[in-house]
């Protein structure tokens, strides 16, 4: 039976019950509560960013899903290779940088581990290299340290800067 | 204003996330962290005086601090990230390198709050080295890597100084600070002790009084007769295994290296040295023996196969272990050497306040830090119906952990102990129950699930018909239980509510399932 998801601007989604459980949060619903056929409401998730996260759930659904162990442990090593990023994933993530912390916050909220993986490592591989001043830019971040405090963050922090 | 509270709210109520690295379970069974909570009972109002180096403050402030026009800073220096929570913001740093951790650092205040979050740091040390070493311990986390970092790559160290970062709230950041500072006096109620403390007990009288109704005691004359009491303090072991390598939760390191942080560290749960090689890397163990009343050990049939039983514990104030039951439904007594440790335990059948098992037992859901259920849920145990048995155990005494009770261990100064689990006949049937029903939670035996077969088999070999008798009795006995419960169709909480002193408390030490804990 599909599954019936409401964004935030009321925009419904008629989904695969299979797809719909790539998220943790709609697996357990479905579980306790049944298909009862009404629309599941997801007032945190607006539905422009609901249809990217489907999207994504979609091209997933047959990924096995791993046990709590193994999750754990795989989320772990994971986590650690920013780089393995496979080439659906890297398209499917060249986003707006706005965007991008949304599908985050709606990975979290949903609780899809992989997407929300993905989204994370991305934002990681976004800082490599770059100054503070190209971070803000990138990020809408307002600089609010004095110039003295600016300065002496500075000098606390260039022992890490790459060789 | 309205709109600008919006990213705090949402972010106290994301669900669990673990961002500290968890400490070592001891029973097996993995542990899942419960959010921050900030309690705010009488007795905790004090604690929250304490002022955070770099001017964090706990989000209560934030109306406060905004009738007074002092601005949030979060929401504009965290730009697109602001909606993320507190948890969130973290995780999404733990993934970082020191080298983009210390550029985010630059961007904003906020961004310099979350940054130099003292978890991030000491998991990116233990991370990159945590098995070669991360030298010596300086100051905190992040001076100790930049030290190193800096050493390796012949770079200039400059020391930290804090900047005070006006209009920044995080029940999170906050809490972990205060969980680092508050008081442990205060915190952890020393005053209360109501634990029996005994000497002079022969025998038949600590099995007639303790062993085998699975009460906890306190010891006071066998510690003091041990070569290690008097004898064993941080130098002479500097000085006799100063080089050998312990472990340290995740952690192997040098003993050299880690009294240096137990003296320097100031965090919220300190890496507790629990190490259970000591016996074969040095000669520590010729330096006590296991006292009369614990000398049986079924568990001995099984030689060096049998499941981890003996652990050398070290620690600075403020380490210790989160509630916990111990490992395959073993008793255990732990000696203090040197130092002081505040014991708060609870029989079988009560679960202690803040502590949430699966209904399986397999994982326990705990506050984050043992100081934060202090902090939290200590003045819960005092208006509950069954009070915990309390106390602080000092140097030259011995506790008694029976089987199957909920216990945590706070080390109210730095400490030295000796701890060994065993299987004495009291506790043998709920042992051999444990091994056969519970398999997947068996745990520190090369055995794995087949423990129980490997152990019958041993045990058959030098006592045939030992274990028959027992688990036919067993089961006669939990049959007619199980029949007495259904017929009764009493609940736990009506026993409780009708005995006049509370339960019976431990009486017949069968884990800590409700259905094997009752005194009927």
């Amino acid at each position: 039976m599909p599954v019936v998801l409401q964004a935030s601007d009321n925009q419904q989604f008629t989904i695969e019950k299979a797809v719909a459980e790539r998220s943790m949060l709609l697996k357990n619903m479905l579980e306790d509560v049944g298909e009862a056929g009404e629309p599941i409401p997801l007032p945190n998730v607006a539905g422009s960013i609901l249809k990217k996260v489907i999207e994504y759930c979609e091209h997933h659904k047959e990924d096995p899903v791993p046990s709590a162990e193994e999750d754990k442990d795989a989320f772990e090593s994971s986590r650690r290779k920013a780089d393995d990023i496979d080439e659906w994933d890297a398209q499917f993530i060249k986003v707006g940088n706005e965007e991008l912390f949304e599908i985050i916050l709606a990975a979290n909220y949903l609780d899809i581990k992989p997407l929300l993986d993905l989204g994370c490592k991305t934002v990681a591989n976004m800082i490599k290299g770059k100054t503070p001043e190209q971070i803000r830019e990138m990020f809408n971040i307002e600089n609010d340290f004095t110039p003295e405090e600016e300065d002496q963050i500075r000098r606390e922090n260039e022992w890490a800067a790459d060789a | 204003m309205t709109a600008s509270l919006a990213p705090f709210e949402d972010a106290s109520r994301k669900r669990k996330q673990a961002i500290a690295s968890a400490p070592a379970s001891l029973n097996g069974a993995s542990r899942s962290k419960r959010p921050r909570t900030i309690a705010h009972t009488p007795s905790s109002k004090h604690l929250l005086t304490v002022q955070h180096p770099q001017g964090i403050k706990p989000l209560g402030n934030f109306l406060f601090d905004s009738s007074r026009g002092i601005r949030e800073c979060r929401s504009a220096g965290l730009g697109y990230a602001a909606a993320l929570s507190d948890e969130l913001v973290l995780d999404l740093l733990s993934r970082l390198q020191p080298a983009e951790l210390c550029r985010l650092a630059q961007c904003s205040k906020a961004l310099y709050c979350f940054a130099y979050h003292e978890d991030l740091w000491r998991a990116l040390t233990v991370r990159l080295y945590g098995q070669g070493g991360w030298g010596t311990f300086a100051y905190n986390w992040r001076e100790t890597l930049k030290k190193k970092i800096c050493a390796e790559r012949k770079r200039t160290f400059v020391r930290d100084q804090p900047i005070q970062v006006d209009g920044f709230y995080s029940d999170l950041l906050f809490t972990s600070f205060r969980c680092a500072s508050a008081p442990l006096r205060e915190l952890c109620g020393v005053e209360t002790d109501n634990i029996d403390r005994r000497s002079d007990l022969t025998y038949e009288t600590f099995m007639k009084e303790y062993g085998t109704p699975n009460r906890p005691v306190i010891i006071t004359d066998v510690v003091t007769k041990w070569p290690a009491y008097g004898k064993w303090s941080t130098e002479y072991l500097l000085e006799h295994c100063g080089d050998k390598i312990f472990r340290a939760e995740s952690v192997d390191i040098p003993f050299r290296d880690y009294v240096t942080y137990a003296e320097q560290c100031n965090e919220e749960a300190p890496l507790y040295l629990f190490d259970k090689k000591f016996a074969e890397n040095t000669t520590l163990a010729e330096d006590y023996h296991v006292p009369l009343y614990f000398k049986e050990d079924f568990f001995s049939v099984l030689g060096d196969q049998r499941p981890d039983y003996q652990w050398l514990i070290i620690g600075p104030a403020r380490s210790g272990s989160t509630f916990h039951v111990d490992p395959n439904s073993t008793s255990a007594w732990n000696a203090v050497i040197t130092g002081a440790k505040k014991w708060v335990m609870y029989p079988p059948e009560v679960v202690p306040p803040g502590v949430f098992p699966s209904p399986d037992g397999s994982e326990v859901t705990t506050p984050l830090s043992l100081s934060e259920w202090f902090l939290n849920f200590y003045m819960e145990t005092k208006n509950s119906p069954v009070k915990p048995v309390e106390c602080v155990c000092r140097a030259g005494e011995m506790v008694f952990v029976p089987c199957g009770w909920w216990h945590c261990v706070m080390n109210l100064e730095p400490s030295i102990a000796l701890t060994q689990n065993f299987v004495a006949t009291s506790n043998l049937p709920s042992v051999l129950r444990f091994l056969k029903y519970r398999r997947d939670q068996v745990s520190g035996s090369c055995y794995g699930t087949e423990l129980y077969e490997r152990f019958t088999e041993a045990l058959n070999h030098i006592n045939p018909g030992l274990i028959y008798d027992i688990e036919a009795k067993d089961d006669i006995q939990e049959n007619a239980k199980i029949v007495n419960r259904l017929e009764k169709r009493e609940s736990f909480w009506d026993r409780i509510m009708k005995s006049d002193e509370g339960i019976n408390i431990g009486a017949e030490g069968r884990g800590f399932s409700f259905a094997f804990g009752g005194d009927d």
